[in-house]
């Protein structure tokens, strides 16, 4: 019996121990494949969850367009509010109030784009290290030191006591999180599954942090330090000759009258130094220089129809799933279309019934750095006039995803926040740079679009715009009463010459940022004689306008061609066709305007395929030719030869602007840059273009090598469109689409018009656009990036600008939202 | 035919409670209809795991061929392998999860039965 016992009890121990391997097993299967792994550095999402048919990614495959509810609860509305959707994906939203319009519209963008907004808000707010780890640290580090959220914080403050404002916020946030509270598993966008996260609650904050991050895509570009080290290694006289303020020839926004009506505000200049000598050997990275846009509007007896036709597009980072979000909202108080952002109220550049709109960034600079020079042996007081003041010191924690937290120290003085210091960007020095920038004055842009949205002539259009603060736009206006303005507008310190150009010393109040420039003094033009208005990120002005603007990264070339090109066209006879095969333009001056004398100086025995096909070339950057492939990289080679005092400099410098570098070699260039200093000899013009020459050959016989591609334009330039995470699969690549940053189809690698828009001020308006994408978030989805080839080969949509619910041809489908 | 009846309880059941479950659920069904057949743990787990792989097979296919691969070809590509190599790793996965709970469920049965043969030695 004893034996029997243990022979028992043995034999179901194994059955127990195999029973416990067998579950263990299975629950260890089961957790693996329900959380996420980190395999060699490289995330894998949760292989059970994401993979599962039913509820994984594959539920994010659509077949249907818009696969939404035709009936979703919005339980906060006060009556019901039905939204039609167009084969394209375009929503048009009908609501009894304005408050149902925006809780609407919140919704509704979420239920398009809800990853892209909530995953733009983190990067706004410098939180992507939560979702993607260390990687991202010093990306967030900047964006804290910035002052990115307390800027939106302070906006955010100045937005809510607009109590109409607030409503409307308030509004559009519940109708994000009523949409978010819908959400399982199986529906959440793509994106949150692959990266293993949640939406978080939108708040009102988060629609400030995107003003904030659009603010600082367009504001937060400068050269000062790069000016610094140029002007301190130069000196004064080369400086200015090489960095002019006014170069010959520009073609500004607004041209001055004879006379200004005004006399500017003073400012003083003071007698000290209005450079700091403080050399950085690091700078932070920036926005593309290149984000800017392309406006104009032209008259009524300019064009076929006797009606007003505005243009605009937004050259910024071509990203997937696209910036803009095209909609129509319709409630009695506003009748508006256009191109939204994504997470704020209202249309950010479009049309209504009576007017139309555009921006492009006015190039001035809007940011200053301050040296500060800390009490010996501290870093809490710093020296500022006759006394020191103490630092405010807080403390940021930024979270790292499997990682533990990283708590950033920010320094604050009078000027802003301390950016550079000795534990970020220093490179082992000990300067200090406090950061003054527009974004940290509250900013009133939300509640100026608001106004913008149902204005209906020329007054409301100014009048909206005493509230647009910052980023400064040229503002462009048509309206249907045939009339065209374009106006200057933003807050900009009143400078005196050279103020902000530099590193200033932050010690020296003389420096300080004092009065705006008042709004009455702002440049604009309103029905100007030549019949158009047009911006393209020039100069805003010409060198009578009273104040000092400091103006950089200005624009030389696609505002030339644009006003080249209207100016041609005879009155009455503009058509919208003309205007979008003008926004698809792809001429460039700048080869025009020194190709020629490459052409004439070069060594006559060097006749190749290379040399004909430049000499052949119209300069139109079209895809399938190579010549613009051949002058681009022999330019570049040329010019990376001509400044390599700049480019090789261990110092960050900037070289000379491409515009101003051919006036001087036309003109009247400093010959000592002409010597190439990994040579022993003194290079004369000629020779640096026959080694450029030769360098370019072999760089575009290497790029065909390893690429396997013909160099064609289009192949060379490798316009991609890529997905806000970065993941490969979700951009577009190789696009064949004709043009250079500096024609007016603007393009380039990763860069492009954002969207195109042209409207005529017809009753009703009509227009017609394209985005490079879709309206769809999904990258599962038909519409996710359906617009792309006729974006490529500008082709538009034309617009249903319903003027009623009843109106419901070319409707695709019907959303009622109920309460 | 018990083998047959068994898979297609579990695929049948499954599919059901996915609607409102997570993909775990599959495990705890195999388990249960495995408990329920009293099957030996080798075809246990093959049941587990052809059902739930059958069924993961198939649901993904519909999926795909319904929405003409728009997105198993941008998966597959971030996965670094073919379209039909994603519907397969899919159906694996699955499988996996099944045949283990199956087998669990099977192992929980030995547990109570009583070894006859050896038991009067």
């Amino acid at each position: 019996m004893l034996i029997y016992h243990q022979e028992l009890s043995r034999f179901i121990l194994m059955k127990i121990i195999k029973f416990s391997i067998s579950v263990v097993i299975t629950l260890a299967l089961i957790y693996f494949l329900n959380n996420r792994l980190v395999i060699q550095g490289n995330p894998v999402p949760p292989l059970g969850k994401f993979l599962d048919p039913f509820h994984g990614f594959w539920q994010n495959a659509e077949s249907d367009s818009i696969p939404f509810a035709p009936l979703s609860e919005l339980t906060t509305l006060k009556d019901s509010v039905n939204v039609f959707y167009d084969k394209y994906g375009i929503p048009h939203i009908f609501a009894q109030n304005d408050h149902d319009l925006f809780m609407a519209q919140g919704f509704v963008v979420a239920q398009n784009r809800l990853w892209q907004m909530d995953f733009q808000s983190y990067a706004a707010a410098g939180r992507i290290s939560e979702l993607i780890g260390e990687a991202a640290l010093d990306f967030d580090r900047l964006q804290r030191r910035k002052g990115m959220v307390s800027g939106a914080r302070t906006s955010l403050e100045t937005m809510l006591k607009n109590t109409q404002l607030k409503l409307f916020l308030e509004a559009y946030q519940t109708g994000v999180n009523t949409f978010i509270s819908s959400l399982k598993y199986k529906n959440l966008p793509l994106e949150y599954k692959i990266l293993d996260y949640e939406p978080e609650p939108w708040t009102p904050l988060k629609s400030a942090l995107l003003l904030q991050y659009m603010n600082d895509n367009l504001t937060g570009w400068d050269r000062d330090l790069q000016n610094t080290n140029a002007y301190l290694t130069l000196g004064e006289e080369r400086f200015k000759a090489l960095f002019p303020q006014w170069p010959a020839g520009i073609d500004p926004v607004v041209q001055s009258p004879e006379q200004w009506s005004f006399e500017a505000a003073p400012k003083e200049k003071p007698d000290s130094l209005i450079v700091s000598n403080t050399m950085m050997k690091k700078v932070h990275p920036m926005p593309d220089p290149d984000n800017g846009s392309n406006n104009w509007a032209v008259a009524g007896w300019k064009t076929k129809s006797g009606k007003a036709i505005l243009a605009s597009d937004m050259h910024l980072g071509l990203n997937a799933p696209s910036l803009w979000f095209l909609m129509q909202l319709s409630s009695p108080n506003y009748n508006v279309m256009g191109f939204a952002l994504t997470g704020n109220v209202g249309i950010v550049s479009g049309f209504n019934e009576n007017i139309a709109w555009s921006f492009t960034d006015v190039s001035r600079d809007e940011r200053d750095w301050y040296s500060i020079k800390f009490k010996e042996g501290s870093r809490s007081e710093y020296f500022y006039g006759d006394k020191t003041l103490p630092v405010e010191t807080s403390y940021e924690e930024i979270k790292i995803r499997d990682s533990t937290p990283y708590t950033d120290t920010i320094l604050t003085t009078v000027h802003g926040p301390i950016v550079y210091d000795d534990s970020f960007l220093s490179d082992g020095q000990k300067d200090y740079l406090a950061l003054k920038w527009i974004g940290h004055t509250p900013s009133r842009v939300q509640d100026a679009l608001i106004d913008l949205n149902r204005a209906s002539n020329y007054n409301e259009y100014t009048e909206a715009l005493r509230k647009w603060d910052a980023p400064s736009q040229h503002v462009a206006f048509a309206s249907d009463q045939a009339d065209v303005a374009i106006r200057v507008q933003g807050l900009l310190p009143n400078r005196f010459k050279g103020h902000g150009r530099f590193i200033m010393d932050g010690s020296d109040p003389a420096f300080d940022w004092g009065e705006f420039i008042p709004f009455e003094h702002y440049a604009f033009e309103h029905n100007p004689p030549r019949g158009f208005i047009s911006s393209a990120n020039q100069h805003s002005v010409d060198q009578k306008y009273p104040y000092e603007m400091n103006l950089h990264n200005s624009e030389f070339y696609r505002n030339r061609r644009i006003n080249n090109q209207l100016n041609a066209f005879d009155s009455s006879s503009i058509t919208p066709q003309d205007m979008m095969k003008l926004q698809n333009d792809a001429y460039g001056i700048k080869p025009s305007e020194i190709l020629p004398v490459f052409l004439d100086s070069i060594d006559k025995s060097k006749n190749s395929e290379f040399m004909t096909a430049l000499k052949e070339w119209d300069y139109f950057y079209t895809v399938p030719s190579k010549a613009p492939t051949y002058f681009e990289v022999w330019w570049r080679s040329f010019r990376n030869l001509l400044w390599d005092e700049f480019i090789d400099s261990e110092l960050p410098m900037g070289r000379p602007s491409d515009y101003h570098t051919i006036w001087m070699l036309k003109n009247d260039f400093p010959k000592e840059f002409y010597d190439h200093q990994g040579t022993s000899q003194v290079e004369s013009f000629k020779e640096l273009l026959s080694m450029s020459l030769d360098s370019a050959k072999t760089k575009i016989q290497t790029w065909e090598d390893k690429k396997g591609l013909e160099a064609t334009w289009g192949n060379y330039k490798g316009t991609s469109i890529i997905h806000l995470s970065r993941i490969p699969a979700f951009g577009t690549y190789n696009i064949q689409v004709d043009g250079q940053s500096k024609t007016i189809n603007s393009t380039k690698p990763n860069h492009g018009p954002s969207q195109r828009l042209v409207v005529e001020m017809t009753s009703p308006p009509q227009a017609w656009v394209v985005l490079p994408g879709g309206q769809s978030g999904n990258p599962g989805n038909p519409l996710y990036e359906n617009m792309i080839p006729l974006w490529r080969d500008g082709e538009y949509i034309k617009l249903n600008f319903m003027q009623n619910e009843t109106s419901e041809n070319e409707i695709f489908f019907k959303q009622t939202l109920t309460k | 035919m018990k083998f047959l009846t068994q898979i297609i309880l579990i695929m049948v059941i499954s599919a059901l409670l996915q609607i409102y479950l997570p993909f775990w659920s599959t495990a705890l069904v195999a388990f249960v209809i495995s408990v329920l057949f009293q099957s030996k743990s080798g075809v246990s787990f093959m049941a587990g795991f052809l059902s739930i792989s059958l069924l993961w097979f198939g649901m993904a296919y519909f999926i795909d061929v319904d929405t003409s691969s728009i997105l198993t070809v941008k998966i597959a590509k971030l996965f670094s392998v073919s379209s039909l190599l994603l519907i397969i790793l899919t159906a694996l996965i699955g499988g996996l999860v099944g045949g283990f709970g199956a087998l669990s469920g099977s192992q929980f049965v030995h547990l109570f039965r009583k070894k006859e043969r050896n038991l009067y030695k």
